[in-house]
C-alpha cells in the first residue's frame, strides 16, 4: 500500500502532470493520424526521455501508448478511416452514427468505453503483475528458455497471414541478436571489427528504423500518402451518450474489458483482434443483432472498451517476465532498458517505485485522454488532413536526430536508416517486422538461459522436461504450436465440405 | 525495382538471399570457440529451414501471382536523393543547416507547398529540434560549419 501511495505522490507532482498532459496530447494526435501507429509514437518519444528521470520517462511513454490507442477512434467515427488498426471495428458502427447526425454521441461513447476498458485493464495489471512477478522469481534458466520460445512461437503465428514469413523474420531477429561479444566466452561474433557492435546490435535504432523511418517512407513516396480522402462527418448532436444507452451498454463494457485484458496478456494477439472478438460477442449477446453495422452504439462501446483494455494486459508479461507480447511493448522494453530497468520479476523489487509509478500513471493517462479527447476531437479531424509528404520528412528528421541523441554516434543514424529501408520493403513485400524485433529482444534471453541450463545439466537436454514448471511451459509451447495448425486444418475441412 | 516481380518471385529472391545469410551464420558458428557457436548454428539452421519452406510454398500462396502496388519512381528517387544527401552532409555541414534544407527540398518538391509555408515549416521545425534536443536535452548535435 505504501508503495502505491508513493507512486501516487510521484504522479501528482506538477512536472509529472504536465508530462502526462503532453504525452496524452501527442498520443491522441498520433493515434488519430492514419499511418502513424502507437508503436511509432512510443519509439519516437524514447529519445526525448533519455535525459529525463525514469519516473517521468515512463509516465510519458505510458501516456503516449494508452492515448494513441484511443486516438484512432475519432477518425474511425468521423472519417471512416481508423487512425490505428485497433479502431477498425469502431468504424463499422461509428461512421453510420456520425452520418446519421450522432457523431458527438458516438465519440462520447467511444471515449467513455475507452476509459472504462483502460481503467479495468490497469486494475487487472495491478492485481496480476505483482503476484506473477513473485512466481517468476522461482523461474530458472529452463523456464526462461521455454518462456522465450513461447513468446516467439505465438508472435510468429499471429502476425502474418503466412507463418513462414513470420518464422523467417524471427530467424533474422535471432541472428541479429547473436551479434556482439559472447557473454560466456568473450568471442567476437559478427561484429566485423566495428566497436559499436561489441555490445550487440543496438535495439533502439532498429526499433526506430523499422517502425518510424519506414512510416516516413510510406508517407512520402506515394503521391497521396497519408491523405484522407473520405467524406468527413461533422460532430453533430450531443457530445455524451444518453444515460439509458450507457446502462444498456454496461454488460458489453464489462465483457469487452475482460476480453481485452485477457487478449492483451496473450503474446501476439493485439488490439484489433480484441476489438473484433468483443464486437462479435456484443452482437451475439444482443437482442437486436441486425442493428450492428448500421449505427449501433453498443458496437462502438464493445470495440473501444476492448482495444483500450488490451493496453494494461500487454504490460503484464512485459513487466513481470520481460517477454514483450507485441511490437509496442517491445518498444516499451527498449524505453525501460535505456533507463537501466531490465523488465522481469526484479522490476517489482529493484525498481518498485518507478514500476508502480508507471502503473498509477496509466490510470491518470486514461482519465486524461477522456477529458482531452472529448474537448479536442472536433479539431483533430482538421489535423488529419495534413498530407503525408509534409509529415514524412519531419518524422524522418525527428527519428534520426532522436537516434543520434541516444549515444551521439553517427553509426546509429546509419543503422536506423538501413532498418527504415528494410522496414519499408518488409511492409511492401508483406513480411511482418514485429517478429524480428521481438526475436531481437528475446534472443539474448533465450541464448543465455539455454546455455546456462545446458551448462548446469552438463548438456543433458532432459533438464528442460524434468522440472514441473518447465514441463508446464513446454506444454504451453506445444499448445501454441498445435492450436493454430488445428484451426487451419479445420478451416480447410470446412471449406472442402 | 520490385514492379516487374510478382510476390512469389520476390519471395524466392528473399529466400535465396536469406538462405545465404543463414548458411554463413551457421558455418561461422561452427568455427567459434567453446559453446559460443551453438546458438548461431541453431538460428542459422532455423533460418535455412524457413527459407526452404518459403521457397517451396511461395507459388501456392494466396496472391502469389500479384505484384506489389506500383510506387512513383520519380518521388522515390527524389526522396532517396534527399535522404542520402542528408546523411552524408549532416556531419561536415552541420545539423542546423542540413535539416532546413532537407525540409525545403521535400516540402517543395514532394508536398508542393507554397514557398511561404515551406519556409515557415522548415524554420519552425528546425527551431523546435534545436530547442528540444540542443537546449533542453543538451545533445551535442553535429555543428559542422556553425562550429567555426
Amino acid at each position: 500500500m505504501d508503495i502505491l501511495l508513493t507512486a501516487l505522490a510521484n504522479v501528482v507532482t506538477p512536472t509529472a502532470l504536465l508530462t502526462l498532459v503532453l504525452g496524452t496530447l501527442a498520443g491522441i494526435l498520433i493515434g488519430a493520424l492514419p499511418g502513424l501507429s502507437s508503436t511509432m509514437g512510443v519509439a519516437l518519444c524514447i529519445p526525448i526521455t533519455f535525459n529525463m528521470p525514469p519516473d517521468l520517462a515512463l509516465i510519458l511513454l505510458g501516456a503516449v501508448y494508452v492515448s494513441s490507442v484511443y486516438g484512432g477512434s475519432v477518425t474511425a467515427i468521423l472519417l471512416r478511416t481508423p487512425g490505428t488498426d485497433a479502431s477498425i471495428a469502431t468504424a463499422l458502427d461509428g461512421y453510420p452514427m456520425a452520418a446519421a447526425g450522432r457523431g458527438g454521441e458516438a465519440i462520447g461513447m467511444a471515449t467513455l468505453a475507452s476509459l472504462f476498458g483502460g481503467l479495468v485493464s490497469v486494475i487487472v495489471l495491478l492485481a496480476i503483475a505483482p503476484p506473477l512477478s513473485k512466481v517468476a522469481l522461482a523461474f530458472g534458466p529452463q523456464e526462461y528458455t521455454w518462456l522465450a520460445i513461447f513468446g516467439l512461437v505465438t508472435i510468429v503465428g499471429v502476425v502474418s497471414e503466412r507463418p513462414v514469413k513470420g518464422v523467417l523474420s524471427a530467424a533474422l531477429g535471432l541472428i541479429l541478436a547473436t551479434v556482439g561479444l559472447d557473454a560466456f566466452t568473450g568471442e567476437q561474433r559478427f561484429t566485423f571489427g566495428q566497436g559499436e557492435l561489441f555490445d550487440g546490435v543496438p535495439l533502439l535504432p532498429v526499433l526506430i528504423g523499422l517502425f518510424s523511418v519506414s512510416q516516413a517512407f510510406n508517407l512520402c513516396i506515394p503521391r497521396d500518402g497519408g491523405v484522407l480522402s473520405g467524406e468527413a462527418q461533422r460532430m453533430q448532436g450531443r457530445s455524451l451518450p444518453y444515460w439509458a444507452d450507457l446502462k444498456r451498454c454496461l454488460r458489453t463494457l464489462c465483457r469487452s474489458s475482460v476480453i481485452g485484458s485477457v487478449v492483451g496478456i496473450l503474446p501476439g494477439a493485439g488490439t484489433s483482434i480484441a476489438a473484433f472478438i468483443s464486437y462479435n460477442e456484443a452482437r451475439r449477446h444482443s437482442s437486436h443483432p441486425e442493428t450492428f453495422g448500421k449505427g449501433e452504439i453498443e458496437g462502438v462501446a464493445a470495440s473501444e472498451a476492448a482495444n483500450n483494455a488490451v493496453t494494461g494486459g500487454t504490460l503484464i508479461p512485459t513487466l513481470t517476465l520481460g517477454i514483450p507480447g507485441n511490437a509496442v511493448t517491445a518498444v516499451f522494453v527498449g524505453g525501460l532498458t535505456i533507463h537501466g530497468m531490465i523488465p522481469g520479476p526484479s522490476l517489482f523489487t529493484q525498481h518498485a517505485e518507478s514500476t508502480y509509478t508507471l502503473i498509477v500513471s496509466l490510470l491518470f493517462a486514461n482519465l486524461m485522454f477522456a477529458v482531452l479527447g472529448l474537448w479536442l476531437c472536433r479539431y483533430m479531424v482538421k489535423v488529419t488532413r495534413v498530407p503525408g509528404a509534409v509529415l514524412g520528412p519531419m518524422i524522418l528528421l525527428f527519428s534520426l536526430v532522436g537516434t543520434y541523441a541516444l549515444r551521439n554516434e553517427m553509426f546509429d543514424v546509419w543503422l536506423t536508416m538501413a532498418c527504415g529501408l528494410m522496414g519499408y520493403f518488409m511492409e511492401r513485400w508483406r513480411y511482418p517486422a514485429a517478429p524480428l524485433v521481438i526475436a531481437l529482444i528475446l534472443g539474448p534471453i533465450l541464448e543465455v538461459n539455454f546455455r546456462r541450463a545446458m551448462q548446469i545439466s552438463q548438456w543433458d537436454l532432459t533438464t528442460f522436461f524434468t522440472r514441473p514448471l518447465s514441463l508446464a511451459l513446454c506444454l504451453l509451447v506445444v499448445l501454441a504450436l498445435v492450436i493454430p495448425l488445428w484451426r487451419r486444418w479445420r478451416q480447410r475441412q470446412c471449406a472442402v465440405a | 525495382m520490385d514492379r516487374a516481380m510478382t510476390f512469389h518471385g520476390i519471395d524466392r529472391l528473399v529466400a535465396l538471399i536469406a538462405a545465404i545469410v543463414c548458411f554463413s551464420v551457421a558455418v561461422a558458428g561452427w568455427g567459434m570457440r567453446g559453446d559460443a557457436g551453438v546458438f548461431p548454428i541453431i538460428v542459422g539452421g532455423l533460418g535455412l529451414l524457413a527459407c526452404v519452406w518459403l521457397a517451396l510454398t511461395c507459388r501456392r500462396a494466396e496472391g502469389a501471382s500479384q505484384r506489389p502496388a506500383p510506387s512513383d519512381r520519380q518521388r522515390l528517387g527524389l526522396w532517396c536523393l534527399g535522404v542520402v544527401a542528408l546523411l552524408v552532409l549532416i556531419e561536415p555541414v552541420g545539423t542546423f543547416i542540413v535539416l532546413p534544407l532537407f525540409l525545403i527540398f521535400n516540402l517543395k518538391l514532394l508536398a508542393r507547398l507554397s514557398w511561404r509555408t515551406t519556409l515557415l515549416l522548415a524554420v519552425g521545425f528546425t527551431l523546435g529540434i534545436y530547442l528540444v534536443f540542443a537546449r533542453l536535452l543538451a545533445v551535442p548535435l553535429p555543428a559542422g560549419w556553425l562550429a567555426i
